[in-house]
């Protein structure tokens, strides 16, 4: 009968046959793979799988109704990551047929075969090796040194489902709900899972190094020196250990070994990951100028600066708060800062200045990915790019010189692009750049008010109405407002003064509507951000100060919670402030393919032409008037026939912030970080 | 680093230091932004079509002349090495089809566009 549990007759008939467990092994690998436990509930079955895609299917609804219990742990992906004395599990899969539609495993070779042999309908084979783990000892159920018993229990009924933990808790738990002990000895004891690392030491550095941030900052030479702390962080039900490490590492021209810079950097990895496979992911926001300040405590770090955006209200500084919508359950991440923010600087002859031209700052960022990538053994690792504003226009030429230089790009994620600086009205303020790509973004604003007339019951759909207004009409009307002056017809301006709240006097006075206009006069008395519109405060409010109140609400927390993190919790401490944003904007060389503005588009062409499989993810937010995001759409177009993938955002231009998109964001991020990878470096 | 060294950084840190150190004074980032006299965009209107895919080419094209340092017109697996280009090195086999033993830029844009490029 189907009925019964497959393994005890196996076990007890071939007890005898296998020999005792092999002396403990020598020197293994750390484990490479996390057991993930599921649970059914309408069925009351438990799943487990060492297999990151199973696992993806299962934690993204492809597979139905399972859910993590939060109980997992670790074995080896392969034989040749694991100790000599592990052995492969094998899974097999009760038919439905035979009322079953459950899984079973073993790492036992000879109770395998008793399955296939005793229940060939019934069970069907579907793997020798779902991942390798060692076994205990087949009289007394103990378990080799350094490892941990994972016992097994059985439902004992009719659809034959097992449990596998390593929690004698759970075990004592299920047994009082009726399934039985299974397993050797009176323990119950069926395989033995590595224990999790034991926290190597943790390794503070105190730098002497005084950095400079000027543009003549220039460090006479210098060493490569991290702190490195271990911590661990539960994401989706699974403890993930991670090693943080945060110091300096030297950057070296490609192909001539020079030092240019010392780059300060903290990175993420994930304990106990075959590098092979898992992604790194660099990250840095922009300026230029700019520290990774704001990508590092506010975005997918493990922990975050919990803003509560767009509320301005909440007491501050606010708090650091484990981040649970880390990337660190799938990429090992690395935050990065440009030369001359940060605790980044130039090596002599160089200077910082050397570094604060459109190019000269991506090949420098070329070399320190290539130096990071030889320092840590990531050559094989799928790479991706995430970079913030200024830091899209960084990531464009950035991949081309990486691709350029041999070093495949997997992804690139532009987090609220400015691609061409010719096209954003908001930065150029010619009175000749037409500012229709701004328009959606007003209306996304307005509407925000409750400003829009009529107020939208929908508002995508009121969304889709204003970027169709903006190409269709208020395009073609600026076109025609910067050559003659006219303006259009009456029932135009009052569409567009329907859709976004601004007065009928605003449009006949500013008809090509800049956001600088729109911030300080959509509601009387107010200035509304530029970052993030939604935050707003009164003119001499202290919030108002820097004419965006976005920005100004959440500075102070980022300055002030990076210098003691860094200090506190990462062991690393330095004499000077860490700089989260330099002077680097006003010297800045921002001349590009001998243009004096960066029109990056065809640099991202070109990274793509090099490698056609570069997945690329534009994240924008709909109340962002620094980058508004129907621009970049219109920006991106030009790159006809590109697989862009283009998403927009309840928020500003730091769309992480808002607690609503935060979750929305990771999820497409991850799933760009686990697109299945098509060849990568020949 | 000499104490000497220290105390230069020291002395040029100082400003930035103390303006760091009144955290509420920290500037607040206006990314993007150019100073005033570069407000101006350029006379034209952004490259499309076939004018924009001459510009992704002349990209590679800079790349494949600044390692063609003999200007032969042509890249052996070495010299695209030695000269930054190791996208060609890597590739070489496959983009030196007839077994030259060196490849020409329009070699390279033939196994680019094979390869799934739109060029």
């Amino acid at each position: 009968m189907a009925s019964a549990s497959p393994r005890r007759r196996a076990l007890a008939r071939a007890a005898a046959l296998l020999p005792v467990a092999l002396a403990a092994s020598a020197l293994a690998a750390p484990p490479n793979a996390t057991v993930v436990e599921y649970y059914r509930a309408d069925v009351d079955h438990y799943f487990m799988t060492a297999s990151p895609q199973e696992q993806a299917a299962l934690d993204d609804g492809v597979l139905k109704g399972w859910t993590r219990t939060g109980q997992t742990f670790l074995a080896w992906t392969d034989a040749a990551h694991a100790p000599a004395d592990a052995q492969p599990v094998c899974r097999y899969y009760g038919r439905p047929e035979a009322g079953l539609d459950s899984h079973f495993y073993s790492a036992f070779t000879d109770e395998c075969d008793e399955v296939a042999a005793k229940f060939p309908l019934a069970w069907q084979f579907e793997s020798a090796a779902v991942f390798y783990i060692q076994v205990p000892d087949r009289t007394s159920g103990a378990c080799p040194g350094a490892t941990m018993p994972v016992y097994r229990v059985f439902d004992n009924r009719r659809d034959a489902n097992h449990r596998y933990t390593t929690s004698t808790a759970l075990r004592v738990t299920m047994q009082a709900n009726g399934w039985i002990l299974e397993g050797i000895g009176p323990g119950g004891v069926v395989m033995c899972a590595p224990q999790p690392a034991t926290a190597a030491a943790d390794v503070a550095l105190t730098d002497p190094t005084f950095y400079s941030a000027g543009p003549t900052g220039s460090l006479a030479s210098a060493i490569d020196a991290a702190a490195v702390t271990h911590h661990a962080i539960t994401l989706g039900g699974t403890i993930i250990p991670y090693t943080a490490t945060a110091g300096h590492l030297t950057a070296r021209g490609l192909g001539t070994g020079v030092p240019e810079a010392s780059f300060f950097y903290v990175a993420y990895t994930a304990d106990g990951q075959d590098p092979g496979t898992r992604p790194v992911t660099f990250f840095y926001n922009g300026g230029p100028g700019s520290a990774s300040v704001w990508l590092h405590l506010g975005s997918f770090g493990p922990k975050r600066i919990a803003t509560g955006g767009p509320n301005a209200s909440l007491p501050q500084p606010y708090p650091l708060v484990d981040n649970a919508e880390s990337l660190l359950d799938t990429s090992d991440l690395v935050f990065v800062d440009a030369v001359g923010a940060g605790l980044s600087e130039a090596i002599a002859p160089f200077s910082n200045q050397s570094f604060w031209s459109v190019d000269a700052d991506a090949a420098v960022f070329r070399d320190f990915v290539f130096a990071y990538v030889a320092a840590n053994g990531r050559e094989s690792s799928p790479k991706f790019l995430f970079g913030e504003s200024y830091g899209t226009t960084r990531s464009a030429v950035l991949a081309r010189l990486l691709e350029t230089a041999g070093m495949t790009i997997d992804g690139v994620v532009l987090q609220s692009s400015v691609l061409d600086y010719n096209s954003n009205c908001g930065v150029v303020s010619s009175p000749s750049i037409s500012c229709a790509g701004y328009f959606p973004t007003y209306a996304s604003v307005g509407a925000h008010y409750g400003l829009a007339r009529p107020v939208p019951s929908d508002i995508a759909t009121f969304r889709r109405s204003a970027e169709t207004l903006a190409i269709g009409t208020y395009a073609p009307a600026i076109t025609e407002f910067l050559q003659s002056f006219a303006l259009p017809a009456p029932a135009v301006l009052n569409t567009l003064v329907d859709d976004t709240g601004m007065t009928l006097d605003q449009w006949q006075s500013h008809f090509n509507l800049d956001p600088g206009t729109f911030q300080n006069h959509l509601i009387p008395g107010i200035v509304i951000g530029r970052y993030d519109a939604r935050v707003s405060a009164p003119f001499g409010d202290p919030l108002a100060r820097d004419d965006d109140p976005s920005s100004t609400v959440i500075t102070p927390s980022f300055a002030q919670a990076i210098q003691s993190y860094l200090t506190t919790t990462l062991k690393y401490s330095f004499p000077t402030f860490y700089v989260t944003l330099g002077n680097a904007i006003n010297f800045w060389d921002f001349s590009h393919d001998g243009h004096p503005l960066p029109d990056v588009v065809p640099d991202l062409a070109a990274a793509l032409a090099l490698n056609p499989q570069m997945k690329v993810l534009s994240l924008n937010g709909f109340h962002d008037l620094a980058t508004p995001y129907y621009q970049t759409a219109l920006d991106l177009t030009r790159m006809a026939g590109a697989p862009i993938e283009f998403r927009t955002f309840e928020g500003g231009h730091m769309t992480y912030l808002d607690d609503g998109s935060r979750p929305l964001e990771k999820a497409d991020v991850r799933a760009l970080l686990r697109t299945p990878l098509t060849g990568g470096a020949p | 680093m000499s104490r000497k060294r220290n105390l230069l950084a020291l002395l040029l840190a100082l400003p930035v230091a103390a303006a760091a150190a009144e955290f509420t004074a920290n500037p607040a980032p206006r990314d993007p932004w150019v100073p005033p006299e570069l407000r101006k965009a350029l006379p034209v209107p952004p490259s499309r079509g076939e004018s924009f895919d001459e510009q992704v080419r002349q990209k590679l094209r800079a790349s494949f002349e600044a390692a063609d340092v003999d200007h032969a017109g042509a890249l052996t697996r070495e010299q695209a090495r030695r000269g930054g280009f190791g996208f060609v090195a890597n590739n070489f086999d496959r983009i030196d089809v007839d077994r030259k033993g060196s490849v020409t830029f329009e070699d390279l844009l033939r196994y680019l566009r094979a390869n799934g490029a739109a060029l």
